[in-house]
């Protein structure tokens, strides 16, 4: 599972350092800012299925917006928050991969209040691959 | 009747056994007010002998870099039982001093005045490094330790964050697009090393951590020109191949152990051991600390040298926006929000996480009782 990236880290120390907090004896990580993500329901996961708008390939979190059809046939502009730009590029991700008009499927955990956000888990691009 | 009577002395004996049965003392994760809990915030059992952070870990989602999420690999159901080891990790300084300047001294004396290094003698210590400080957050200890390291003011504003944390309520610079702060600088990815001076360079996710090390001997700046500033100011010196700095001015925030204040100052050492930078760092801020505070340092080479993974240049507002002090206003002119306005930012705050957390506070315990808890 994916996740998005606490804002602010060391780019390095977060791949090199991941279980700082479990372990409690690695290398601290030298931010301390970390962006709680209690706003997404982590136990939930739903899929989504849309038409890609953009894709904002930026730091602190790789962002990518989705048009989407609603129950009641209205579209709405659903977004989904990602890793950072360098997790995204470890997990093969790159500027390229998600271009408008690609029609994506994404699991996520979606925002508890119900608004159409998620935290990115897995994404089955347009080409049939699956990043995760 | 005989057993109706013996029924009821059973059931007597049984209200009066558990009134006098002691109720198990609060835990950070059970209390309903910390502030009167004081006297067990330096016990390992308060925090059901959690480190801090594994309390952090009950809110944060850590990236797995690549391999999936933190949130399943470190992030632990709160109120569970830690793993703290008391012992595990000293916290405290080993050396005599009680200020950073004379800890500087001492070591530039005994490397008799710094030993003056030319572009063909300066270590080399150039690559792409990962690390930084070594437990400094309280490492392997149960979060106790730490609360036994800082004074009482700090010891309770530490308990209201790690509490709050363990709950969820996270307040953290970068989600706000504030700086990280002093520590935040801590973890170089690059050593630029010359003669006169040592620049150490990282990027962050949303900002980028810069610091300035003058080794050419011209000091601090003058007293009256002292002011505070993010990452301090740095001067240092080479006792032959190793790097000591001292650093004053820093920006009074939240990292390492804890708040700190403006008057925190440091004193670092590095030394590059094959592929490794080997270093410590002590901390000295009286008004925080009962005792100076001692940390490791510890470098790697990266051995990642893809160009798509090249350091980037990163402001948190890329994605997260501008800030909240100017906005446009109902005459679609660019105005500023002032004190009493909703969303006003009080740049004089020195605590802005103060505001967040007592409101968070009163909001948590709103909700746990309107949740029955």
């Amino acid at each position: 599972m994916n996740g998005p990236a606490p804002v602010c880290y060391i780019r390095r120390m977060k791949r090199t350092a991941l279980l700082t907090c479990a372990m409690a004896l690695a290398v601290a990580s030298p931010a301390l800012s970390h962006h709680s993500h209690a706003m997404f329901d982590h136990s939930k996961e739903i899929t989504i299925t849309g038409t890609v708008t953009e894709f904002a390939y930026r730091n602190p979190h790789v962002l990518l917006y989705l048009s989407v059809k609603g129950d009641n046939g209205e579209t709405v502009r659903y977004e989904i928050e990602m890793s950072n730009i360098s997790n995204t590029v470890t997990r093969g991700i790159r500027p390229s991969t998600f271009k408008p008009g690609d029609v994506i499927t994404a699991k996520v955990h979606p925002l508890k209040d119900g608004r159409p956000g998620g935290n990115y888990v897995t994404i089955v691009a347009a080409d049939g691959k699956t990043y995760d | 009747m005989r057993w109706i009577a013996a029924l009821l002395v059973g059931m007597s004996l049984s209200v009066l056994a558990s009134a006098q049965t002691p109720s198990a003392p609060p835990t950070i994760f059970t209390t309903r007010d910390f502030h009167q809990d004081r006297d067990r915030w330096t016990d390992p059992a308060y925090y059901e002998n959690n480190t801090v952070g594994q309390l952090r870990g009950m809110a944060i989602d850590f990236d797995s870099g690549g391999r999936g999420s933190g949130q399943e690999a470190s992030a632990r159901a709160r109120g569970s039982k830690g793993t703290g080891r008391v012992g595990a990790l000293n916290l405290a300084s080993p050396y005599p001093f009680t200020n950073a300047w004379d800890h500087y001294q001492a070591w530039l004396k005994d490397a008799r005045g710094g030993t003056r290094h030319t572009k063909n003698t300066i270590p080399d210590w150039s690559g792409r490094w990962a690390g930084g400080p070594v437990g400094l957050d309280g490492g392997p200890n149960p979060a106790s330790t730490v609360a036994a390291m800082l004074t009482a003011e700090y010891r309770e504003r530490f308990v209201q964050e790690v509490k709050a944390a363990a709950e969820g309520r996270l307040w953290g610079p970068g989600s706000f697009c504030l700086p990280g702060g002093f520590f935040a600088s801590l973890g170089a990815e690059e050593f630029i090393v010359t003669p006169d001076r040592v620049w150490t360079l990282a990027a962050g996710n949303g900002e980028n951590y810069i610091r300035w090390i003058y080794t050419d001997g011209s000091g601090h700046t003058a007293k009256d020109s002292e002011f505070v500033k993010w990452h301090g100011e740095s001067i240092g010196f080479w006792d032959r191949d190793a790097l000591i700095v001292h650093t004053n001015q820093i920006h009074g925030w939240k990292g390492g152990l804890s708040e700190f204040t403006d008057n925190l100052e440091t004193v670092e050492r590095y030394r590059r051991v094959g592929d490794r930078i080997e270093g410590e760092i002590t901390l000295y801020d009286p008004a925080v600390f009962v005792r100076p505070v001692h940390a490791t340092m510890r470098f790697r080479i990266d051995p990642e040298t893809r160009p798509e993974l090249r350091p980037l240049y990163n402001t948190c507002t890329d994605t997260n926006g501008p800030s909240a002090k100017v906005f446009m206003d109902e005459r679609g002119i660019l105005n500023e929000r002032l004190p009493g306005d909703p969303l006003f930012w009080d740049a004089t705050d020195p605590r802005p996480w103060r505001t967040y957390l007592d409101e968070s506070d009163k909001r948590y315990e709103r909700y746990r009782s309107t949740q029955g808890r």
